[in-house]
This record gives structure tokens, C-alpha cells and sequence, in this order.
């Protein structure tokens, strides 16, 4: 539940939904952002080509679509709050096939007053269905008016 | 797809350009990208939204929209995931084959709007090798056609050998 009147402190803890991934989503995925990259719609490709010692057995979602994953999670409650997404932060550190799926998380780490305002520093992870970290990252809202001095 | 008249040389196509982009080894940090202005129409916004699941009525229900503190239909942060490949020209370095993310970061400014028109001042920050890896960090501004900065954000990236 969202404080919607007090400051919400360290601790707090957001989820977002939950995103199956499939070849049709990494498709649409795709077209929306016009990154055609073999990575993604190739398994050809992924089969034959080695990434340094790593090889993959088909192909892997685009990274941006856990990115996009996340600022859906901040957007969705900063909207609810009077909130604005500042800054996401996310590395990517394990790939995201076909059939997994994926669940963007956050718990605020700090709570800050500034000069005009009142900021929110989230840690973020992007997990698959095994509980397996697949991203993580830090995130930062701005809450209009809920300065505590 | 979301090809309007700003993106007509863009394809789906990768491999079409591949000779013609630069290599790791090409590549000058500080030195400008060839970007190409944008025109977001709805649909493209609408498009990506849909791609990720984003049904906010912020971005689909103008009245929604109308009523609330951005006075109208605005695009998601996120929509940059776009505005990387459709404000750059199919010989980019962005598009190379094998190109892989390995993370990004974003500052959101003000967001972005139907209608809009797109433009990016972009560079490579920074190259490197590590653990045997061909890095290259980017530095991305975009601007809205008043020339307002709309959000910045570096990516890093592991670039084929």
C-alpha cells in the first residue's frame, strides 16, 4: 500500500508485473524500437556466433525491455503519488530467453530532502521465474511537495 | 511499425549496412554521431507501450491526460529504447550485428509528446578493453523541437571483435 499523506521512508517496497517473454514479444519489441539486432530475432546467429567464452542456444530479449519494464513499475506509482521518474540505472546480468519470465522490484534505500523537493533513491533487481537476478540497478523519483522541513 | 516520413531509410535489415560502420577500432571517443531529427508520432508511442505491456491511460486516453499535470498525452521515459535507432542513420555503430547492452543509465528531464520532433547530439564517451571485451560507452542528449533537453543517458556496450 503507498503512503499517500507521510513520507515514505527506507523500506518501502514496489513491484511491478510480471512480463512473460516469447519470440512474438521480442518481436514486437523489436519493431517498436526498430532494433532489429540478430541477438534478439536470429537463432542462427546466437547458435554460431561466440560472445568471448559465452555462447548462446537461441535468442535473448533485448535489455531495454527490462529497462522498460522498470520505469513502468516507477511510472505507474509516481503517477498515483504526484511523483516524477528522475533517473533509472540498470546493468543487465544474465540474459532473458524465450519462456522466462520476468518481475521488476524496488525498495527505497534513501529518502532526501533537497532545496524545493523531496527525492527517493530506490535499489532495483529484475528477477526471472527461478528467482535468478537478471538486472539490477538503482532508481531515483522526485515527490512534489513532500518535504519534511 | 511505427516508419513514418522521418524514418523512410531505416530498415529491418542489419546486415545490409554492416561494411559500412565502424569498427571498435574506428571509433573516437568525443567525437559526434550522425543523428538524424525524429518526428514521434502517437502511434510510434503507442506502439512501444504495447511492446512492454504500458496501457497507462497517460499515453493512451487524452482526457485522462488533459486532466492531470501534464495537460495532455505525453511518451513514457523509455521511449529513448526508440529514439537510440530512429535518430540515427542505418551505418551507425549502434546497429552493428552482435552489438550487445550490457546496461544503461537515464536522467528524465521533461517528457516527450505526440508530435514532437526528436533531435540527439550523441557520442562515444569512452573505449576499453576488459577481460578480454571491446567496450564502448555512449552519451546520449535528446532535445524536443524548442531545443529543451528532454532526457541524457550513457549505455555501455560490448562491441563484436
Amino acid at each position: 500500500m503507498t503512503p499517500t499523506t507521510a513520507l515514505i521512508e527506507p523500506g518501502f517496497a514496489l513491484e511491478g508485473p510480471a512480463f512473460t517473454v516469447s519470440h512474438a514479444t521480442i518481436k514486437a519489441f523489436a519493431r517498436s524500437v526498430m532494433d532489429f539486432n540478430p541477438l534478439h530475432l536470429d537463432d542462427g546467429f546466437m547458435r554460431d556466433t561466440r560472445f568471448g567464452k559465452t555462447q548462446f542456444e537461441g535468442v535473448i530479449m533485448h535489455g531495454q525491455t527490462a529497462y522498460g519494464l522498470v520505469t513502468r513499475m516507477f511510472t505507474d506509482w509516481a503517477a498515483e503519488v504526484e511523483g516524477e521518474l528522475r533517473r533509472v540505472e540498470l546493468r543487465f546480468l544474465k540474459p532473458v530467453h524465450p519462456g522466462n519470465t520476468i518481475t521488476p522490484s524496488a525498495t527505497v534505500q534513501l529518502s532526501k530532502d533537497t532545496t524545493t523537493s523531496h527525492w527517493l533513491v530506490f535499489d532495483v533487481s529484475v528477477t526471472n521465474q527461478d528467482g535468478v537476478l537478471t538486472a539490477r540497478g538503482e532508481a531515483q523519483v522526485e515527490l512534489f511537495g513532500r518535504r519534511s522541513r | 511499425m511505427n516508419m513514418n516520413a522521418s524514418t523512410e531509410q531505416h530498415t529491418e535489415d542489419f546486415w545490409e549496412h554492416a561494411k559500412a560502420r565502424k569498427l571498435w577500432d574506428d571509433i573516437v571517443p568525443g567525437e559526434a554521431r550522425k543523428t538524424l531529427p525524429f518526428h514521434l508520432t502517437l502511434e510510434a508511442i503507442q506502439d512501444y507501450c504495447r511492446s512492454v505491456g504500458d496501457l497507462h491511460p497517460l499515453y493512451f486516453d487524452e482526457a485522462y491526460a488533459r486532466a492531470t499535470r501534464y495537460g495532455g498525452l505525453i511518451a513514457p521515459p523509455a521511449i529513448h529504447s526508440l529514439l537510440m535507432f530512429a535518430c540515427t542513420p542505418m551505418d551507425d555503430w549502434v546497429r552493428t550485428p552482435g552489438h550487445i547492452n550490457v546496461g544503461q543509465q537515464w536522467s528524465y528531464h521533461q517528457p516527450l509528446r505526440p508530435g514532437d520532433t526528436v533531435t540527439l547530439q550523441g557520442r562515444a564517451l569512452d573505449k576499453f578493453i576488459r577481460k578480454g571485451r571491446l567496450f564502448v560507452i555512449h552519451d546520449n542528449v535528446f532535445f524536443n523541437q524548442h531545443g529543451q533537453v528532454t532526457c541524457t543517458g550513457r549505455g555501455w556496450s560490448i562491441r563484436p571483435a
